[in-house]
């Protein structure tokens, strides 16, 4: 333990460029994935046959083991290659399937008879997304963003196998060397960062959920 | 001259209808109540009117104008529409949900808060419930607040799907009497679902009965008082 202490501190500049690199990993990833995704969960509500072929999509995505993934990366013109770059896609695509998969049921979810008095009321197809779907399926969506990141931070670690950077470093490191010290340096904060995401974004959907809030 | 008519208006759902022909005319200013059992067709003919519904065939006027000549949003922005017990929206307070056409219109927000101030007096709200959202509210003061946000862009007609459906006998005598002489002094027309017969002779100025799609008797409310029709004498025992 003591042991673990004086080797984080002894390395402690490095310890915190590499968490940098790592929440900057999963954040650009998860903002992209939200881009993306959140349109793409709206999108299949409204195009029924659309639907089928994106969660398809997004569930193969899912289960491309993460290696695998970025090795497939690194050969690719403009969104490949070596570094943050392919990373950042290969984050984005695993986040996508929880992010859509939330946003296309929070919206479906919302009660019928909500919706159809929204039409009642005189509202327009976008006038009913931003002003009741969207309000109402929003913890829900809240929820799928929770996972996605949960899920970046720790694939994010093996983005260093492609020079990406991040706590995964430490991780390699350790692993070649057979030094647990090194791969705890990298483990440790890598962990709690997930917790610490995990505990935000939770505290974030409680605020936004409409039940235990007068707005 | 009529507000809202019926043209020999069908329905059918998946070709099974439902509905019609149908003819019918609701004055200017009058209170039509439609009558019926359970699955008569009553919320169909409603939602005819403010075009949630296409007629199989014929025409629904409104203001002198076809339904489906109106852009429907703009149609149903000019018609309040009340729902029995769902239609508020869960997770928009009371100030909002009743203001929810005024923005929808565009109205500035100093002018729509003016018109949320002066519905809440109206429905005899108080005005500590305008931050209230609708599952912290009593099943009166919902359908309150059902009723002025109908009213809220001053709609000159009014669809009522039995609004006070749900409500204990006290409540719903209350607020009965007190939508009476809302719409009189608006001089709002009116049509009106419901399969309570006390219900229909306390707000109607005509009523119209509904068995199974079809118009079984239509007038105004002394001629439902004096009809021989036997349907219209068997409803009559439940006054
Ligand atoms: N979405 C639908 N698809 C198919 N049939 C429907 C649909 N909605 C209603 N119907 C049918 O149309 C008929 C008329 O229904 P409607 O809702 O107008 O009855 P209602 O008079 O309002 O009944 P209630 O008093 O129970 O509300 C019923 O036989 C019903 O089963
Ligand atoms: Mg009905």
């Amino acid at each position: 333990m003591i042991e673990f202490f004086e080797y984080m501190w002894a390395t402690r500049a490095e310890v915190l460029r590499h968490t940098v690199e790592h929440i900057g990993l999963v954040g650009v990833s998860t903002i992209l994935a939200v881009a993306v995704g959140v349109p793409l969960g709206v999108v299949i509500t409204r195009r029924a046959r659309l639907r089928g072929p994106v969660l398809g999509v997004a569930n193969v995505f899912q289960t491309i083991p993460s290696l695998a993934m970025f090795g497939f990366l690194i050969p690719l013109p403009f969104i490949g290659g070596i570094g943050a770059r392919s990373a950042i896609v290969a984050l984005v695509v695993y986040a996508l399937l929880p992010i859509v998969r939330n946003t296309y049921t929070g919206i479906t979810e919302v009660d019928a008879a909500v919706r159809d008095a929204a039409v009642g009321m005189g509202m327009t197809d976008r006038e009913i997304l931003r002003l009741v779907e969207l309000p109402l399926a929003f913890p829900v969506m809240i929820a799928g963003i929770r996972v996605a990141t949960v899920i970046g931070v720790g694939i994010a670690t093996i983005a260093a196998a492609i020079g990406a950077g991040g706590l995964g470093v430490f991780i390699f490191q350790g692993v070649s060397r057979v030094d647990h010290l090194t791969i705890l340096a990298g483990a440790i904060p890598a962990a709690l960062m997930a917790l610490i995401l995990d505990g935000g974004l939770h505290l974030v959907e409680r605020r936004l959920d409409w039940r235990r809030k007068r707005t | 001259m009529s507000a809202v008519s019926f043209e020999a208006v069908s329905f059918s759902y998946n070709g099974k209808a439902v509905l019609g022909p149908l003819s019918l005319s609701v004055p200017a200013g009058q209170t039509l109540v439609l009558l019926g059992q359970s699955g008569s067709g009553k919320t169909t003919a409603l939602r005819l009117v403010n075009a949630m519904l296409v007629p199989t065939s014929g025409d629904v006027m409104v203001l002198g104008k076809r339904v489906k000549e109106w852009n429907p949003v703009a149609l149903r922005r000019s018609v309040g529409y009340m729902i029995q017990d769902v239609g508020l929206f869960p997770h928009m307070n009371v100030e909002r949900n009743i203001g929810i056409v005024p923005q929808l219109l565009g109205w500035e927000t100093a002018r729509t808060a003016e018109r949320v101030r002066a519905l809440l007096g109206l429905l005899r709200l108080d005005r500590s419930l305008a931050t209230r959202l609708p599952h912290e509210l009593s099943g009166g003061q919902r359908q309150r607040v059902g009723v002025a946000r109908a009213l809220a862009a001053d709609p000159p007609i009014l669809l009522c799907d039995e609004p006070f459906g749900a409500l204990d006998p006290f409540t719903r005598a209350e607020l009965q009497l007190e939508f009476r002489q809302l719409v009189a002094e608006l001089e709002k027309t009116v049509l009106f679902v419901t399969h309570d017969v006390r219900e229909a002779v306390h707000l109607g100025d005509r009523v119209a009965l509904l068995d199974r799609g079809a118009l079984e008797f239509s007038g105004t409310l002394d001629e439902f008082q004096q009809s021989t029709d036997p349907a219209v004498s068997a409803l009559r025992e439940y006054l």
